[in-house]
């Protein structure tokens, strides 16, 4: 018997695929601001992918395509010289101020709450959240994939989630 | 959702001697930090009780953020793109493609969600059709690449145009939509098979059974059902086997309370999947159309679609109504929450002992449904319905009922009462009870830790998790016992090689030097832990490898296959296997109950320190030792008291009648204290004999008044096969029930488990849920709670409550 090593490439990248098409997409969504741009960042990744030995991305795949995808994607947005479209920001001010309290009660049973506040959070804060918490990345492949240090990583992400805790817990505030 | 103000915390943290801005908080809560810094901080959280506070408010943010934020639909590859990709992957075809982008119209958000529901019934045709196999869609993508040869693109492409004006409809519409392109799909399938495999007619008997999973699985050695096979035993039966089974995956297509009987079949040729009259030729015809513009191949669509279908949505997006609205087999599909994969549960319809008099199971004692449930609910969130196993929910539970005597490894209890969701049926409980073995009489262990120590493991609820787990199980080991650990990632390794129980330094050092990096790839580390068991292996002990991990078992290169054929090979050889799922976000749930089915042991989710205590150390030795082995129940229901019959939850558990009595049939295994439990409705003759005779069913309703009334009073007879964990040949046991005898009360232990059924029910907004609602699993629960040693029924309250919080449902 035996499991099969590296045997099938085709195999290899199609797991690769069913493992991060959806999270990339998700993610280059949000960094290009449209679903077909976003759609082609991931199948460029992916065409690269299969471009690459296996045994060089082995053991940091998620990091590699992460990486590939953003780049491609930044790459893309400085090309067509798009704004950049994290999250809505027009409709994101119409909320800022404060809501009324029955909103706020409302608000607080509602799920997805919390992703609203997230899309009050500066942008490099939104992104490691994202990275963290969506696609389960450790500091260092963040750090891999975004560039900053993984200092910097934890210092963001630690901010973050204590803006996040002080507005879910306005009584405190 | 997710804002409970902390009523503990008053002040802000910063006023009480410790940094609220010190990064490492957070870092600690999520696994990064290294060892002289997570001692920092515990020591920090040990003086300080505002730090306790604030950590834990750390703590739940980011459970609630990853859950809010994997639900987070993505929109994934067009199906072109996706086989361009595959396409440049094989190096025989890897001529250069250009990336062409496909319109599929401005609309994103239509677009996906088109893909979406069109992926989701393909993935149901693909599962329920021909191929019938339920599995992963890894798996049946695999399949449906080998063996599918042509228009499913097609079919998508006109499934899309169908499908554009989803989005704002009922469910219900969305249902009817949706049959109507199965059947064109079923008739190109028809013809498509004609000319092709004929056997592949044969709709799988037990959709969700071992033996499906296993043929599956591309195990060898079982037949297509009813084709071979040895004929029924049960005289009296006049049937086929071929119409049997048939029957047990039928779904009634009027109940929506389930309250009718399954129709007969009309022959015992099996009905095409939807056997309406050919009427709609023009859908196929658009297929063919289609696939002839498309330049792709086919089978890579199909494989496409398989996975296509795993965008994530939510549950409640995803779900179509289970009011039977579909034929059974056309509704198994995996629904995927965020990135967690849960496999399609249909459920059993009643069935009527005419029709069907034997019902066969294999036992499960797996409770990770329950524990992944809870999790859901602490995070205010209802859980997706497939995620909800309610044979593992009401398993989770210990139960009272009396231990074995001294040569049968466990006993067997039977008890009928009125059914607390519908007062004219009865319910049957049916409890075993494995042999208890003490801490004492635990024999010598010989344990190979499996543990995944991927990037994706970081998180405080995983790898620290994992390793604070196997720290308390250390404390239980002794001289004679064996442990090793081996890891895996982007490379496995032996981290402890085996070692003696009594040597808690080597073994505790050896636990903390666990930390997560690098990605997954379990192939090369499930055979050095098996290796490793099999080198120690102790005759007479409990020899297993027990894996620990997110769920990420293979980004690297297994084929499902290949594992499965390992794991059953090393079961055979006495070293069995179980699976511990930890953390969340990842978790492939579906191929996590999969791998333990597989090698003989269970799967269980841990999800707190108190999970892992209950896993680990109060019932360790029901998690080390098996005391049965493939372990099968069969149920024959006597006509004259039963007029239709129900098993509630283990649907994936269901085996062929005739595989009860072949012993090379795989089950379920039995730990030492483990309670089994399984549940019945029923209902009464009269009740099931009505609904035949409006069907106009004159033969089904002239053979009832022809029932023998020699064993009149005996509602059913409970069989039950097992084998000793060493053993080869299976025992029988028998026992009948009868029906309750006027005002006796069903016990204590009886309505608990109807609470936890019904509470599944509710939970998964069954069609069989009758008058079930979290009022009455509130009231029943109470009134059954008992004694409660561990506090798990209070905790089972608790969830019930904040289900109704999540409902907006008041308590009375």
């Amino acid at each position: 018997m035996g499991l099969p090593g590296h045997a099938n490439k085709s195999e290899w990248i199609r797991s690769a695929l069913d493992r991060y098409e959806a999270e990339l997409t998700r993610y280059a969504q949000r960094l290009t601001g449209d679903a077909e741009t976003a759609r082609d960042v991931v199948q460029e990744t992916f065409l690269r992918l299969c471009r690459e030995e296996s045994e060089r991305v082995e053991g940091h795949l998620a990091e590699w395509l992460f990486t590939v995808c953003r780049n491609h994607a930044f790459d893309l947005r400085r090309k067509e010289r798009r704004m950049t479209t994290i999250a809505d920001t027009a409709f994101h001010d119409r909320e800022a101020h404060e809501p009324s309290p029955a909103a706020v009660a409302e608000d607080r049973d509602a799920a997805g709450r919390i992703l609203h506040l997230l899309e009050h959070l500066p942008e490099n804060q939104q992104e490691v959240i994202r990275l963290k918490f969506q696609n389960g990345l450790s500091y260092r492949e963040i750090s891999g994939i975004t560039g900053l240090s993984v200092t910097n990583v934890g210092f963001l992400l630690h901010t973050g989630l204590k803006t996040l805790r002080r507005k879910m817990t306005p009584a405190q505030a | 959702m997710t804002s409970t103000p902390d009523p503990r915390s008053g002040a802000s943290p910063a006023d009480r001697g410790f940094d609220a801005d010190d990064p490492r908080l957070t870092a600690y809560v999520l696994g990064e930090l290294d060892e002289a810094e997570r001692a920092d901080i515990e020591q920090l959280l040990e003086t300080s009780p505002a730090a306790r506070e604030y950590v834990e408010s750390l703590r739940d943010l980011a459970g609630q953020l990853e859950i809010e934020l994997q639900q987070e639909p993505a929109v994934g590859l067009t199906v072109d793109q996706r086989s361009q990709v595959e396409q440049s992957a094989q190096p025989a075809t890897a001529t250069a493609h250009k990336p062409t982008r496909q319109r599929w119209g401005r609309s994103a958000l239509m677009a996906t969600l088109a893909t979406v529901s069109a992926a989701v019934l393909i993935g149901v045709f693909v599962n329920g059709g021909t191929f019938f196999r339920s599995l992963t869609p890894d798996h049946t993508r695999a399949v449906a690449l080998q063996s599918e040869p042509t228009s499913d693109l097609a079919a998508l492409e006109s499934s899309k145009q169908t499908n554009t004006g989803y989005v704002a409809q009922s469910e219900r519409t969305v249902a009817l939509e949706s049959r109507s392109l199965i059947e064109g799909m079923s008739l190109v399938n028809e013809k498509r098979e004609s000319a092709e495999q004929p056997q592949e007619r044969f709709i799988a008997p037990d959709s969700n059974s071992n033996g499906a999973i296993r043929e599956s699985l591309g195990v060898s050695g079982q037949s297509p059902p009813g084709v071979a096979g040895p004929p029924l035993k049960k005289s009296g039966n006049s049937k086929s086997p071929v119409l049997a089974l048939m029957d047990e995956s039928r779904v009634d297509h009027n109940g929506d309370k389930g309250n009718a009987p399954a129709a007969p079949v009309a022959s015992p040729t099996p009905a095409p999947v939807d056997s309406r009259p050919p009427s709609r030729v023009t859908r196929p015809e658009a297929l063919e159309r289609k696939e002839q513009s498309q330049g792709v191949s086919s089978g890579e669509v199909t494989g496409e679609l398989g996975v296509r279908f795993r965008n994530p949505m939510t549950n409640r997006e995803t779900r179509l109504p289970d009011s039977g609205a579909f034929p059974a087999e056309t509704r198994a599909k995996t629904t995927t929450f965020a990135s967690e994969d849960y496999e399609g549960i249909i459920e059993n319809p009643f069935l009527s002992p005419f029709d069907q008099p034997l019902s066969t199971f294999s036992i499960d004692v797996d409770t990770a449904s329950y524990s992944n449930v809870r999790r859901f609910l602490q995070h205010n969130h209802w859980p997706p319905r497939d995620a909800v196993r309610i044979e593992e929910l009401v398993n989770y539970f210990d139960y009272n009922d009396p231990p074995p005597g001294t040569n049968v490894p466990f006993s067997a209890k039977l008890e009928v009462a009125p059914c607390p969701w519908n007062v004219e049926n009865r319910l049957v409980r049916i409890g075993l009870k494995g042999k208890e073995i003490t801490r004492e009489e635990r024999p010598p262990c010989n344990l190979v830790f499996l543990i995944d120590v991927s990037g994706s493991m970081s998180p405080e609820n995983k790898l620290p998790l994992v390793k604070r787990s196997l720290l308390m199980l250390a404390e239980e080991l002794r001289e004679g016992d064996q442990i090793a650990i081996v890891t895996y990632a982007g490379s496995s390794g032996l981290l402890l090689d085996s070692t003696s129980g009594e040597q808690q330094e080597t073994i505790r050092n050896a636990i903390n030097s666990l930390n997560a990096a690098g990605s997954t790839n379990g192939a090369s580390g499930i055979q050095l832990a098996y290796e490793t068991a099999v080198r120690h292996f102790i005759d007479k002990g409990t020899n297993r490898v027990i894996l620990c991990t997110d769920g990420d078992f293979n980004v690297g290169i297994t084929s499902d296959e290949a594992l499965v054929e390992l794991i059953q090979e090393k079961a055979r050889t006495g070293v069995f296997l179980s699976v511990f799922g930890f953390g969340m976000g990842n978790l492939k749930d579906a191929k996590l109950e999969k791998l333990a089915d597989k090698g003989n042991g269970q799967y269980g989710y841990i999800d707190s320190l108190r999970e892992a205590q209950k896993v680990f150390v109060e019932g360790l030795s029901g998690t080390l030792i098996t005391i049965a082995k493939d372990v099968k129940i069969q149920i024959e229901f006597n006509p004259a008291r039963v007029g239709a019959y129900r098993l509630i939850g283990y649907e994936n558990r269901k085996l062929a009648d005739r595989d009860f009595d072949d012993d090379t049939k795989d089950a379920g295994e039995i730990g030492a204290g483990h309670s089994v439990t399984a549940l019945y409705e029923i209902q009464p003759p009269e009740k099931a004999a009505a609904v035949r005779e409006r069907a106009g069913l004159k033969y089904q309703a002239r053979a009832e008044t022809e029932v023998k009334d020699e064993h009149s009073r005996e509602l059913l007879t409970l069989k039950l096969r097992y084998k000793q964990p060493d053993g080869n040949e299976s025992a029988l046991l028998e026992f009948p029930a009868v029906e309750p005898t006027e005002g006796s009360r069903p016990s204590p232990d009886f309505q608990w488990a109807a609470a936890v059924a019904g509470f599944g029910m509710v939970l998964r907004d069954s069609p069989f849920r009758g008058q079930a609602s979290l009022n009455l699993v509130e009231e029943l629960a109470q009134g059954a709670k008992g004694e409660d040693k561990f506090g798990r029924r209070g905790e089972f309250l608790e969830l019930v409550r904040k289900a109704k919080q999540l409902r907006g449902e008041q308590t009375p």
